[in-house]
C-alpha cells in the first residue's frame, strides 16, 4: 500500500465519486413526505411482490442448475469442455434484449421448444414463468463463474482423502465438496438474486409488462418515469436500498 | 490382507511387480521421481495402469485383462499423505468420524469409536478443535487416527513424516510403529528411519522398476543397488572374490569378511562402511601395511560430527581435525585403507 504513487489517489477518488454521486443525487430527489404512499401504491406493491417472488425463484433455479454445471466444468474432462465453459458465459456479455429475443425464439409460441409445449397446452411467453426464465438466463453465469473458480481453488485433495476413507461420490459431494465452497455458493446465489432483481431487457422482450404477472420492479420504474416521476424515484431508491443490503450480505458471508 | 500388484504405466516409465504379505509393512524406497507415489496411486485407485492387475486379499481391485475396476471409495484402501488433509469445515472429532459415518455406522457408534482413536493418539482434549487450530504434528496424529478409524484393509503411507519438524517426527514414527504391527501397509519414504522402524520388508525402486527387495535388515546390510547402499549409508563396490580379498576391476584389493562359502572367482558386491575407511597421506603410508586404494578427493561434506570425504566410488568418514591435520581438500591424491571388518563381500547373484 505504501508503495502507491500519490497521484493514484485523485483518479481513484474520482472513480468512487462517479459511482456514489448519482446515488446521492437520486436520494436527494426523493419526496420523503410522499415516500410511504408512493411505494405502497397498488401497482408498486404488485411489482415489488412479483420482483421478490421471481428473483427468489430464479436464484433457486440458478442453484439447482448452476451447481451441477459448475461441478461439470470444474471437475470433469470431455471434448469441447473449454468451448462449453466459454459459451456458458455468453449471457454475461450479451445485451439482455438479445437474450430476451433468443428466449422468445426458444420458448415463444412459435419457438424451438415452445411450439411443442404449445401442443401440450403450456404457454410460457408473457407469463410469470417467462419472467423467471429471463432472470435465470441472465443470472446463471454469475453462480457458475463464482462456484467454478472456488471449486478449482479448493482442488481435489480433500475429495481424494474423503474417497480414500470410503465415502461414496454423492457423500463426498454433499459432505466435503459443497461445504468447502459454501462461501462462494452463498455469494454466487446472492449475486444471482441481485442480477435477477435488476433484470429489465430480457424480461420486457420475452415476458412483456403485465401488472401483477410480468411487470417487475424495474419495469414498473421505467413505466412510472413517464406518468409519475416521483413514484419512479421512490421505487428506485427502494431498489437501491435492497442492492446495498445484498452487497452487505454477500460481503459478510465471504471471508477475506 | 495380502496385496499383489503388477502394473505398467508407460507414460511414467513404470513397470513393477510386488507382493505384500498379510500383516506385513513394505517400505517402498527410491530417489525422487522413481515412481513411489505412482505405485501408491495405482493401489489407491486414483490412477489406471495401461496394463496390470492389483489384487487385495481375495478381491481384484484393478485388472486390465478383464476390465475390472473398483472405484477408490470401495477399495478399503486408505492413504495417509505427507500433509494431513484434514477437512477444514469439520472438527477434529468430525474428521475422525467421517470415515466411520461413510461406512454406514450410526452417529453414536461413530462418535464413541472416534473418541477411542482420539485417546489412542493422545489428543482427546482436541476433539472440538478445528484443523486450522492444530500444529503440524497434532494434525498428522489426527490424520493417523482418521485413517485407522476407517479400518482399512490396506494402509498406504506416502512420506508420512516428510512435512513434519524433526523434533515431532520421532514420536509420530513410534505411534505408527505401534499401529502398523498387525496391519498390511505400504510406506513410501526416502527416510531410512521410516524404513527401519516401520517396515518388515524393503523394496528399492529406481526408474520405475524394483531393483531389489528383501527383509529390511538384509537389504540394509547387503545392498545390491546404488540407491539402497546410499540409503544404508554404505559404499557399494563390485569385484571378484579371490578367496581372501575382493579384487576390484582395477586390480586393487580390498580385504573383506564374507560369511558362507563364496567360491573363488565369484562376482561379489562389496559393502564398505565409510567410518571403516581410513585415509593416509604419503608421510604415514609406510607405517601401515595392507592393500590400499589410491584415489583423488572429489568433495568434502559435513556429516554430523564427521566429514565425509568422497572419492571415486568410495567415501570415508573422518573427524574434522584430521581434515585440517592432513590438509585434505578436493583434488588431492590420498591412499584409502579399508579395515577388514569394515567391508563385507557377498555374491552378486545369490549362491544356491
Amino acid at each position: 500500500m505504501r508503495a502507491l504513487p500519490r497521484w493514484v489517489l485523485i483518479p481513484g477518488l474520482l472513480g468512487a465519486l462517479f459511482v456514489l454521486l448519482p446515488l446521492v443525487a437520486m436520494a436527494a430527489r426523493v419526496e420523503w413526505t410522499e415516500f410511504g404512499r408512493l411505494i405502497t401504491s397498488e401497482s408498486s406493491l404488485a411489482a415489488l411482490r412479483l420482483s421478490l417472488q421471481t428473483s427468489l425463484t430464479s436464484a433457486a433455479v440458478c442453484v439447482v442448475l448452476g451447481v451441477p454445471l459448475a461441478l461439470l466444468l470444474a471437475r470433469s474432462s470431455f471434448p469441447g469442455l473449454s468451448i462449453l465453459r466459454s459459451l456458458v458465459l455468453i449471457p454475461l456479455v450479451l445485451p439482455p434484449v438479445v437474450g430476451g429475443i433468443a428466449l422468445l425464439y426458444t420458448f415463444g409460441r412459435q419457438g424451438l421448444v415452445g411450439r411443442h409445449l404449445e401442443v401440450l397446452g403450456v404457454q410460457i411467453a408473457f407469463s410469470t414463468t417467462a419472467v423467471v426464465l429471463a432472470q435465470t438466463f441472465v443470472a446463471l453465469p454469475f453462480l457458475v463463474i463464482s462456484l467454478e473458480g472456488a471449486l478449482r481453488t479448493a482442488g481435489t485433495r480433500y475429495e481424494a482423502a474423503a474417497a480414500s476413507l470410503g465415502a461414496r461420490p454423492t457423500r463426498v459431494l454433499t459432505h466435503v465438496t459443497l461445504p468447502l465452497v459454501l462461501p462462494a455458493l452463498v455469494s454466487g446465489t446472492v449475486l444471482c438474486f441481485a442480477r435477477a432483481l435488476g433484470e429489465f431487457g430480457a424480461t420486457i422482450t420475452f415476458a412483456g409488462s403485465l401488472q401483477g404477472s410480468t411487470r417487475t420492479l424495474p419495469l414498473e420504474i421505467y413505466l412510472q418515469r413517464e406518468s409519475d416521476p416521483q413514484a419512479a424515484v421512490a421505487l428506485s431508491f427502494l431498489l437501491m436500498i435492497v442492492a446495498i443490503l445484498i452487497i452487505a450480505l454477500a460481503r459478510r458471508r465471504v471471508p477475506a | 490382507m495380502s496385496l499383489s500388484l503388477q502394473a505398467v504405466v508407460p507414460e511414467r516409465g513404470i513397470e513393477v511387480e510386488l507382493e505384500v504379505a498379510t500383516g506385513e509393512t513394505l517400505a517402498l524406497v527410491g530417489p525422487n521421481g522413481a515412481g513411489k507415489s505412482t505405485i501408491l496411486s495405482l493401489i489407491a485407485g486414483s490412477l489406471r495402469p495401461a496394463d496390470g492387475r492389483i489384487v487385495l486379499g481375495d478381491r481384484v481391485l484393478t485388472a486390465t485383462a478383464t476390465r475390472t475396476w473398483v472405484p477408490p471409495h470401495a477399495r478399503g484402501v486408505t492413504t495417509l499423505a505427507q500433509d494431513a488433509v484434514l477437512f477444514p469445515h469439520l472438527t477434529v472429532l468430525g474428521n475422525i468420524m467421517f470415515g466411520l459415518r461413510s461406512q454406514g455406522r450410526s452417529r453414536a457408534a461413530a462418535r464413541s469409536e472416534a473418541m477411542r482413536w482420539l485417546r489412542e493418539v493422545g489428543l482427546s482434549e482436541l476433539a472440538g478443535r478445528r484443523p486450522a487450530q492444530l500444529s503440524g504434528g497434532q494434525a498428522q496424529r489426527i490424520a493417523i487416527a482418521r485413517a485407522l478409524a476407517s479400518d482399512p484393509r490396506l494402509l498406504l503411507l506416502d512420506e508420512p513424516m516428510a512435512a513434519l519438524d524433526i523434533d515431532v517426527a520421532p514420536a509420530l514414527r513410534e505411534l505408527l510403529r505401534r499401529f502398523l504391527g498387525e496391519r498390511t501397509a505400504v510406506v513410501a519414504s526416502h527416510d531410512v528411519l521410516d524404513a527401519v522402524t516401520l517396515a518388515d520388508r524393503l523394496a528399492v525402486l529406481e526408474n520405475g522398476a524394483i531393483v531389489e527387495q528383501g527383509p529390511t535388515l538384509d537389504v540394509l546390510a547387503r545392498p545390491r543397488s546404488p540407491f539402497a547402499a546410499r540409503f544404508a549409508g554404505l559404499n557399494l563396490l563390485r569385484g571378484t572374490w579371490d578367496g581372501e580379498d575382493a579384487v576390484l576391476p582395477s586390480g586393487e584389493r580390498v580385504p573383506a569378511t564374507c560369511d558362507g562359502a563364496v567360491p573363488e572367482g565369484c562376482e561379489v558386491h562389496l559393502a564398505v562402511r565409510p567410518s571403516a575407511v581410513s585415509i593416509l597421506t604419503s608421510e604415514a603410508e609406510g607405517a601401515v601395511p595392507g592393500p590400499r586404494l589410491r584415489r583423488q578427493i572429489l568433495s568434502l561434506e559435513p556429516l554430523g560430527d564427521l566429514v565425509r570425504v568422497r572419492a571415486d566410488g568410495i567415501a570415508a568418514d573422518v573427524p574434522p581435525q584430521q581434515i585440517a591435520q592432513q590438509q585434505l581438500r578436493p583434488g588431492r591424491t590420498i591412499a584409502m585403507v579399508v579395515t577388514e571388518d569394515g567391508a563385507s563381500a557377498y555374491p552378486v547373484r545369490p549362491v544356491r
